[in-house]
């Protein structure tokens, strides 16, 4: 199986604070990876690092996208998105003052480059509008397209935030606490986008949550990390009966 | 699919351009040369806050430096005209490509910043080409400024016509270049600079276009206006110009495209209005303005958009 | 040049930064705590050069006495200006775009010009007396008068520098000016927080123009040079820094004595060529830290 994405020995330190200490770990075509662990475990600063947001202060990053394997270590996000991995966000990072389709108009016509021409953003590029609305179907924003996205919800914000990652075409897609704040029945919604985003569109995705329910129904492997190490690392159903991961969460969870 | 039939905002846009150009086009007809004349001055002030407009309302960029831009097309004209003999056309061609460098030059050093140090360089700038213009006596007639300035076409009329003229050719191109993909841009990076990068635009470099349309929208109003008054002053380019420009296009509305271009008008119309009652204007002015903040934070034409998007939301 | 020369134009240097310290200090604490530009600032400062012109002119006569009345009137005249402004016009525009904020006070500055043309008339209004007499520097003159605005000048600058580094409340809006937020984690009043602040820095503006009117004259008008000025001063040295307005007005001055001097052809442009070095160089000023915006 091909290994899209290579880490190896990542540290960031701030301070005294080992935020991310020596964590390695590969995530294969077409699987998902959830990242799980207690507050100030280090998910956070390791999705950072991997999405380009901050350099790490050693370790290598490796991506293998279409055939080739290269060292990506410390790319910029707009970068890392040229090359085919995008990022959606914990508090959603959309456009407030745009409408839902143009928010993800502007996303696509990003992504090809299209933007020096006088032909209508709103409807002048068919296959552009072609692929906002799948993407918008896909999603499930296709009733509020028209509406301006600081009207959403904060479900439908974070829908939207990826919807703009998905724009961009990702081979490897990264999710950070896609379910922070939401409720029960969203809940659902992403759970059950993060699995056809892998099984229908085939998107490679790391998942970084703090709901271990949602990571344990999307994954194929998860990591569980604990004062930015490794503390576990397997399949959902050997990390639910791993002693430590238990002690980890009971204790914390009381 | 339903969805694919609604009309587009940018079209309900442009047949407010026209419908607005219509309307002023007949205008002449039935109002004494004093009105076509302050007309005509709120025309030039529109079109010079749907210049600011480009930056502020689209790409969210407030320049407090616009009047360099109005105030140098104007001067360059004047100058071309006045002072180096040279024809109509090649005087405003003079004068735009002079605003082009201006523009790009102006551009660069203030996008180094954003958000309000960008707004004190764009002050900065336009205060230095104020004292230049003020100090270079030889071209510019110090502070006395220029006079004496030849209207082409003639009548106040005549000269009418043309600017309604420019002005539509202005509206239009500018409505072009909104409505596609370059102006989803600009609305991208005014709501979120960062993301808008991430997703494949050139955040800098679009800065600077939206700078340089900006500026030259802004020019071609100076360039206009000064034939009309035959005068020009380094008042043009004092920074409460600038103000005043900001405040036309909040006036007007600066999220609906034809907002500024409307505010200009009601502005000079205001002015007039408080000209006419008192010799305490300003006065009268000022607290019409004040006002105007508290009950129209829209804008004019802001308030009418929303007023009718309520209505089609009750209908449905 | 004499050493007569150079004593009597630092002299009138230190006197013209006394007088942009003060207007810039003011319009710095305001931007600094609440994050508006109050482009009526320059107003007050106005408003202040009339109220001194009345009290010394008008009523008092220009004896000491008048000059001091006219000096404590225009500091406590515009502080409740300040105060009513922040209260009544401003306070309904927090919720809005700060843009309306910008304005709102433009419409205030225009207003005020002509409400000082109403009660003052439209001329120039000079003072015919100093008081305290003047000194003679070899066969020049100066004014004592301008060494009590500079000394005023400098103990209001220890004052404000003393309140902010010491007392309880100066620290904290100190800390509030550099990012908003904290003031509520504070647990501050903010309402008497910027009360406060729009009141004193109006107040300073005030001040400065009685002190700067008997040599500078008072006119409509006066405000919005003033005003744009104070922009370059408190840009250069940082916005939200008592010391960095000092240092500002400092260089504004010398720049200003220096081309009247050298070149008066770059007199008015000198200033806005340092203020964009400064803020390609150092954008939050030479004494600023970064400002942290109001979301």
């Amino acid at each position: 199986m091909n290994r899209v994405l290579e880490a190896y020995e990542l540290r960031k330190y701030f301070g005294s604070v080992r935020a991310v200490d020596g964590v390695s770990f590969t995530l294969n075509e077409g699987e998902v990876l959830g990242i799980v662990g207690p507050n100030g475990a280090g998910k956070t600063t390791l999705l950072n690092i991997i999405s380009g947001v901050i350099r790490p202060d050693s370790g290598k990053i490796y991506a293998n996208i279409d055939g080739k394997k290269i060292d990506i270590t410390g790319w910029p996000p707009p970068r890392l998105a040229r090359l085919g991995i995008a990022r959606a966000f914990q508090v959603p990072n959309v456009f407030t003052g745009l409408s839902v389709i143009d928010n993800v108009r502007a996303a696509i016509i990003g992504r090809r480059r299209q933007y020096y021409t006088l032909k209508s953003y709103d409807g002048g590029l068919e296959t552009v509008d072609e692929e906002a609305w799948s993407i918008l179907g896909f999603i499930g924003l296709t009733d509020k397209y028209a509406l301006p996205a600081q009207e959403l919800s904060h479900g439908e914000r974070k829908l939207l935030d990826i919807a703009l990652a998905l724009a961009l075409k990702p081979t490897i897609l990264l999710l950070d606490e896609p379910t922070a704040g939401l409720s029960a029945t969203e809940k659902d919604l992403i759970v059950d986008l993060v699995k056809r985003m892998k099984k229908e569109a085939g998107k490679s995705i790391i998942i970084v949550e703090h709901d271990l329910d949602v990571v344990f129904q999307v994954s194929d492997e998860v990591i569980v990390m604990y004062e930015g190490r490794i503390l576990a690392k397997g399949h959902p159903d050997i990390i639910k009966t791993d002693p430590k991961v238990r002690s980890l969460y009971l204790g914390e969870e009381k | 699919m339903q969805r694919r039939i609604r009309v587009s905002t940018w079209i309900i846009d442009l047949y407010s351009v026209i419908g607005v150009i219509a309307l002023l086009s007949v205008l002449p007809l039935f109002i004494s040369s004093y009105y076509t004349r302050l007309v005509a001055v709120g025309i030039l002030y529109g079109i010079a806050a749907t210049g600011f407009n480009i930056l502020f309302g689209y790409t969210g960029l407030l320049s407090f430096g616009h009047a360099m831009f109005w105030g140098l097309g104007g001067y360059i004209i004047a100058i071309g005209l006045i002072k180096l003999g040279l024809s109509f056309p090649l005087s405003v061609l003079l004068s735009l490509t002079i605003l082009v460098l201006v523009a790009l030059g102006a551009g660069y050093i203030s996008l180094r910043h954003t958000e309000i140090y960008f707004a004190m360089l764009t002050l900065a700038l336009s205060q230095l080409a104020y004292a230049i213009m003020l100090k270079w006596r030889s071209l510019t007639g110090g502070d006395e400024g220029l006079y004496g300035i030849p209207r082409p076409l003639g009548t106040i009329t005549h000269y009418y016509y043309l600017i309604l003229l420019v002005s539509l050719i202005t509206l239009i191109v500018v409505w072009l270049v909104l409505r596609s993909p370059i102006g989803l841009a600009f609305q991208t990076i005014r709501d979120n600079p960062g993301r808008a990068e991430t997703i494949g635009y050139n955040v800098r470099r679009l800065r600077l276009l939206s700078f340089l349309i900006s500026g030259i929208v802004t020019g071609i109003a100076g360039i206009m206006y000064v034939p009309l008054e035959g005068a020009i002053t380094p008042e043009a380019l004092y920074w409460t110009f600038s103000a005043e420009i900001v405040f036309m296009a909040l006036l007007g509305g600066t999220r609906a495209f034809l907002g500024p271009f409307i505010g200009g008008i009601v502005y000079v119309f205001i002015r007039d209005y408080a000209m006419d009652i008192t010799e305490y204007w300003l006065f009268v002015m000022g607290v019409i303005l004040a006002i105007l903040v508290y009950i129209l934070p829209d804008g004019v034409v802001g308030t009418i958009y929303a007023r009718i998007a309520r209505l089609q939301r009750l209908k449905r | 040049m004499s050493i007569d020369y150079a004593l009597v134009q630092a002299i009138n240097t230190l006197f013209y930064a006394s007088i942009l310290f003060l207007i810039a200090s003011g319009l710095s604490l305001i931007y600094g705590i609440m994050r508006i530009l109050n482009l009526a600032h320059g107003s007050f400062y106005m408003l202040g050069a009339y109220i001194s012109y009345t009290a010394a002119m008008l009523w008092i006569g220009p004896t000491p006495a008048g000059f001091v009345a006219g000096f404590v009137l225009s500091l406590a005249f515009l502080a409740a200006v300040g105060a009513l402004t922040e209260r009544i016009l401003i306070r309904p525009l927090y919720s809005k775009p700060s843009e309306l904020q910008l304005l709102l006070t433009f419409a205030l500055m225009i207003a005020l010009d002509d409400v000082v043309k109403m009660i003052w008339g439209p001329e120039y209004k000079s003072f015919t007396k100093l008081p305290w007499g003047y000194m003679s520097i070899g066969h020049y003159s100066v004014p004592i008068y301008m060494l009590v605005v500079i000394a005023s000048s400098t103990i209001i600058g220890l004052l404000l520098w003393w309140f902010f580094a010491k007392t309880t409340i100066g620290k904290q809006m100190r800390a509030a000016a550099y990012n908003p937020e904290i003031a509520a984690a504070l647990g501050m009043n903010t309402d008497l927080l910027f009360v406060s602040a729009f009141a004193l820095g109006s107040a300073l503006s005030g001040f400065a123009g009685a002190m700067a009117s008997p040599i500078l004259t008072a006119y409509p008008g006066m405000g919005t040079d003033a005003i744009v000025l104070s922009f370059a001063v408190i840009v250069i040295g940082g916005m939200g820094s008592i010391l960095g307005s000092v240092v500002g007005a400092l260089i504004a001055a010398i720049a200003r004595t220096v081309m009247v001097i050298v070149y008066p052809l770059l007199e008015v442009a000198l200033i806005y060529i340092v203020m964009i070095i400064v803020l390609l160089v150092k954008p939050t000023g030479l004494f600023g830290k970064e400002i942290v915006e109001r979301r």
